[in-house]
């Protein structure tokens, strides 16, 4: 490291002091809300911390350490709140020591209701461009063997474009496992077996898609399959669809297949992604219809299933307007700003050195 | 079988029925699906290398590596030679595909030869080679702008760069992985 370690966690710090300046000038409120929960997010593929603790009857209390503060957020959404946003500790198991993961982080999420997932992609362009300027004086930055140009607007493209551009996969005709694998056959890596349409996904988005991000600019890629956006809002049929519905009669219109897309969207700076946005779900019988299959799908790869939290569905129940939110992991945003390629040179104590055998 | 999460730098596996080996690897998980790994793989036969990623989970067949004692001969214009084992039965592979190798080889240096289904397909040097150093200009006095370093070069014409009190014909070890200079031989 030819870096002094006490410059590094200045320049953190100056990060984080861009970041509530940005909110505070945006009118947004910051929140504090819990570490440890009853349940943790459902999410399929992450693995929340279990624990227990003692009251002073030495009453035992299980729970888990949140993997985002997502849910606490939407509860205090669905109670009125403006716009909100938290930086909170999580913690997430079974993941690696570096170079681009640390079990515990810094999760940044903020919430705009009455707005969508377009008003967060400019949310984020902003606030990356003020953290730079804060510690570069310059939108220019230097990571890895390039220069990051972080002028706005940032490039996009949808999902479905890179998937047609990059790996010649049309997803309007990938919607089940074997329609999926079917255009899959020439392809030169292995298709994991007794794979799930996630799997597909995902062994094709980093077999052939993400390693074509620019490496001198950031991209958002946007509009993610269903099957890839749990929390997000169901984009509406295509606007022909819905113009020609307004001429017809209601039956056709529900005729019509809905969407299979959802409005969430990546920013990656450099290649790192940095942050994952959706236009919220707000629907709870949908929201309820979605944990319900992600409960089966953690039962069925071997992991804790527990309860869906019904004071979230009792919140989305109780009504929350349409809202656009984010989660951005602080630590990669730094590392991507402050050019440092392995988390463990970012962090105070990394786990690495924490938990080192012997 | 190997699985992803037992995958080690320099493995060879056999993947779609081509060898390739494991360059570099690390872990991803995109969060919304299955963990992944991340490798670098060199084809062992055609010497491609490609970036994949694979399931978390998933196994692949591991080929041992057979390993053979040689010792290199000498190279002409578009091979370079070497005898294996006891028999001394003769090898050559292209020069282009020893072009790093080359750097150190001289005449009877022992090598380990790598083979791949009973086929040679690469050279393994010794971690630490010494070689006589045949061209060192002499050292300036109080010339530290270079860093105390000066340009000498070895007898197999490979150029490296030495301290200042490295002279003609001295002999130096040289490590063969990063090409640097290690220390003068004793």
């Amino acid at each position: 490291m030819t870096r002094n370690f006490i410059t590094i966690q200045k320049q953190r710090a100056k990060i984080i002091d861009a970041i509530r300046l940005f909110f505070k000038h945006k009118g947004f409120l910051e929140v504090f809300t819990p570490t440890f929960v009853k349940l943790p997010g459902m999410e399929p593929y992450l693995n929340p911390l279990p624990y227990t603790f003692q009251d002073e009857k030495n009453k035992s209390y299980k729970g888990y350490v949140i993997t985002s503060p997502e849910y606490s957020l939407k509860k205090l959404l669905s109670r009125g709140f403006p716009n909100i946003y938290q930086m909170a500790t999580v913690f997430r198991q079974g993941e690696s020591f570096g170079p681009m993961h640390n079990p515990e982080f810094t999760m940044l999420e903020w919430y705009r209701p009455h707005s969508d997932y377009t008003q967060i992609m400019k949310d984020v362009e902003q606030l990356t461009c003020a953290a730079a300027l804060a510690v570069h004086k310059t939108l220019l930055i230097p990571f890895g063997n390039t220069i990051i140009n972080l002028k706005q607007p940032w490039q996009k493209i949808s999902v479905k474009q890179a998937f047609q551009k990059y790996a010649h996969v049309n997803l309007d005709n990938a919607r089940t496992v074997s329609s999926f694998r079917k255009q899959l056959g020439h392809k030169p890596y292995p298709i994991p077996k007794n794979a799930n349409w996630d799997d597909l996904f995902y062994t094709v988005f980093l077999n052939d898609i993400e390693q074509n991000f620019p490496k001198n600019k950031p991209i958002i890629v946007y509009d993610y399959p269903l099957p890839q956006a749990a929390l997000a809002k169901r984009k509406p049929c295509s606007r022909i669809t819905a113009a020609h519905g307004a001429n017809k009669s209601r039956n056709s219109l529900q005729g019509k297949l809905p969407s299979f897309y959802a409005e969430r969207f990546e920013a990656y700076i450099g290649g790192v992604e940095i942050g994952n946005a959706f236009s919220e779900l707000t629907d709870w019988k949908e929201q309820y219809t979605r944990l319900k299959h992600e409960q089966a799908l953690r039962r069925k790869l071997g992991k804790d299933a527990y309860a869906i939290d019904m004071d979230f569905i009792a919140g989305l129940k109780s009504g929350i307007p349409e809202t656009g939110g984010i989660a951005v992991g602080v630590e990669r945003l730094q590392m991507v700003l402050l050019n440092i390629q392995d988390i463990n040179d970012l962090m105070t104590f990394p786990v690495n050195t924490l938990f080192k055998s012997e | 079988m190997r699985s992803t999460n037992e995958f080690e730098k320099g493995i060879v596996l056999r993947i779609e029925n081509e060898p390739w080996q494991i360059v570099e690897y690390h872990f991803v998980n995109p969060g919304k699906g299955a963990a992944f790994t991340r490798t670098t793989l060199k084809n062992l036969k055609t010497g491609k290398v490609v970036e994949r990623a694979f399931k978390s989970g998933e196994a692949f067949e591991e080929i041992e590596l057979e390993r053979k004692k040689g010792v290199f001969l000498y190279k002409d214009r578009r091979n370079a030679v070497f005898t294996i084992g006891e028999a001394k039965q003769r090898i050559s592979f292209p020069i282009e595909q020893l072009k790093w190798e080359l750097n150190f080889l001289k005449a009877n240096t022992e090598v380990i030869v790598m083979h791949l289904d009973e086929k040679p397909y690469a050279i393994s040097l010794p971690a630490k080679m010494e070689l006589k150093v045949v061209e060192a200009p002499p050292a300036i006095k109080g010339n530290t702008a270079t860093g105390g370093k000066k340009a000498v070069v070895l007898e197999t014409g490979y150029s490296v760069n030495a301290p200042l009190f490295v002279e003609q014909d001295d002999v130096i070890v040289v490590n063969t992985q990063t090409g640097e200079y290690c220390e003068k031989a004793k």
